[in-house]
């Protein structure tokens, strides 16, 4: 429960959650995603919270990233925003 | 009061409401159906981090588990002993347990009568009885540690469990939501929002007809 | 439009950050959920109730065990929606801008780093997701955890060779079939227990089955409970990742 962690975790995580939703590739958007579901999980390992942790390591930047880039690989990989 | 306090008491859940809002707005004004997708993961991870927020304490362990000698507290001694008397005798790692519990298990599932005598003797010639008597003990009734605990010791499990289904289920509907949006390419040829909604347009004087599956096939090959 | 959007949005923000000014500030002890009746009593007597050390497991599958039951169903419910929306890959409607693939594969390249070194692989993640099962107990993990991973190593096999190949090993109606067994295991030890004269899911009746105190009882229901879960969680994600990365075409048309 180290605040300074909890301060600069927080704040990376909202860039990172602009950043990917501003990138027009849409491949190195999921990826940012599954930074941005890493930077979650370290988050709540730092609050205490380790199951949860380690759920969303598993399922957000995992399995929820492979789910995205096979969509992306069966439709179009440039979006217009 | 200062910024310094301000900041540490409320940090967490102003970034929720940001993060909530980014998530929001995504999903309202972004054209590529993707992008919104994954403006509702953001907005999901959120309500995630407001749940654990609340749950967090101060002085609040790293894991909401009970530590080992908080629950096997009078082992600790025997362990220690055991461990330099067994080395002598070839009894092997599995009588070293620290619980009785699995001494009582392993004796039961062990068709050895004579490790069976031979334990008992060990127990007498050593005269540890309380040994033997705890260990009789802790296979029936455990002693409850329920008043040792200060619950502010230790962060609240609850909206931890609430939480870890929903990631599970987040995940889930996900995979809906995306299956979703490659029937709608199948169709329609693009995922861009406003370009379905001219193809809808355009489309609305022919139609979209039924037909027998066997006629769909055929027309594929 | 887009202004109009955004201004809405901003608003909101606004309004909930002034709301926040009366929250109680962040990680106190004294704060409502954490001071509450039901906290303090979970911390304090879930050892003595159920001989569980993690606390999370034990109100997931004991306490909580109704909603965890139903957050299974979803997720199979999930899988058979994605299953009715991809299906069989062939559609009915006579007009599709984007004409449906001829040939539906082609042969992935063969490469035999990436083949040999995923076979190597592949056991030891399946044997570190059934660690995580069965340690749920006595350290963060169980049945969702343990489901997930072992439903990611099929996926890595998956990805590293023929698709086609491998749907045919494991089919989809096998995957199903799994699916409805982990929730027929979690539900029917529910049902066992009315036969005893308990509750639904109220596992103490279960004393009666084996030799064991109501505490090792309920701390061992919990385990086979948490292997429903893992059955219906693991198959249920690798038929979603099949569906979705074939567009449904992962399966032969005549078979269901």
């Amino acid at each position: 429960m180290i605040w300074s962690y909890d301060a600069i975790l927080l704040i990376l995580i909202v860039i990172t959650a602009i950043v990917s939703l501003s990138i027009k590739d849409l491949i190195s958007a999921t990826i940012t995603l599954g930074v941005f579901s890493f930077l979650l999980c370290l988050l709540w390992a730092e609050m205490g919270a380790v199951d949860v942790a380690f759920t969303e390591a598993a399922v957000g930047a995992g399995v929820s990233t492979v789910f995205l880039v096979a969509t992306i690989y069966n439709t179009t990989r440039k979006s217009s925003d | 009061m200062d910024l310094q306090t301000l900041l540490v008491s409320k940090l967490n859940y102003w970034i929720f409401v940001i993060l909530m809002i980014v998530g929001i707005w995504a999903i309202m004004s972004k054209n590529n159906l993707i992008k919104k997708i994954m403006g509702l993961a953001i907005f999901q991870a959120a309500v995630i981090l407001f749940y654990v927020s609340l749950a967090s304490k101060e002085h609040g362990t790293d894991i909401p588990i009970y530590p080992h000698d908080l629950i096997h507290p009078e082992h600790h001694g025997e362990v220690d002993h055991h461990v330099e008397e067994d080395s002598a005798k070839a009894h092997g790692a599995y009588e070293k347990h620290e619980t009785a519990h699995h001494e009582e298990e392993h004796v039961k599932h062990s068709d050895d009568h004579d490790a069976h005598a031979e334990k008992d003797a060990h127990h007498d010639t050593h005269g540890d009885h309380q040994e033997a008597a705890h260990g009789v003990a802790h296979h029936d009734a455990h002693a409850p540690i329920a008043d040792s605990i200060n619950a502010d010791d230790f962060n609240n499990p609850l909206p931890h469990v609430l939480m870890l289904t929903a990631i599970v289920v987040g995940v889930a509907t996900l995979g809906v939501g995306l299956s979703l949006i490659q029937r709608v390419y199948r169709i329609y040829g693009s995922i861009e929002e406003n370009e379905i909604l001219e193809a809808i347009q355009n489309a609305s004087d022919d139609g979209l007809t039924l037909q027998p599956e066997e006629e769909a096939a055929a027309q594929q090959e | 439009m887009k202004v109009f959007q955004t201004i809405i949005a901003v608003v909101l923000g606004a309004l909930l950050i002034y709301a926040e000014a009366d929250f109680p500030a962040w990680a106190s002890s004294k704060s409502p959920a954490n001071a509450g009746e039901l906290s303090q009593y979970y911390i304090k007597n879930i050892y003595d109730e159920t001989l569980v050390p993690n606390m999370v497991t034990a109100v997931l599958a004991d306490y909580r065990g109704y909603d965890t039951l139903f957050e299974t169903v979803v997720v199979f419910t999930a899988g058979l929606a994605i299953f009715a929306i991809l299906g069989t890959g062939v559609m009915r409607e006579k007009k599709t801008a984007v004409p449906a693939p001829k040939r539906i594969y082609s042969e992935p390249p063969f490469d035999l780093i990436v083949r040999i070194s995923t076979r190597m692989l592949v056991p030891v993640i399946q044997l570190f997701a059934l660690y995580v099962l069965a340690h749920g107990h006595h350290s963060p993990g169980g049945g969702f955890q343990g489901g997930v991973i072992l439903a990611a190593s099929f996926i890595m096999l998956e990805l590293s060779s023929d698709l086609r190949a491998e749907a045919a090993k494991l089919t989809h109606r096998m995957s199903i079939w799994l699916g409805i067994i982990g929730i027929v295991i979690y539900a029917g030890w529910g049902t066992l227990s009315l036969f005893f004269g308990g509750h639904f899911l109220d596992y103490d009746m279960l004393q009666a089955l084996f030799p064991l105190d109501p505490l090792m009882a309920r701390s061992h229901s919990m385990l086979i409970v948490e292997v429903g879960v893992a059955f219906t969680v693991s198959s249920i994600m690798l038929l979603i990742f099949r569906q979705l990365v074939s567009g449904g075409y992962s399966i032969p048309d005549k078979q269901a």
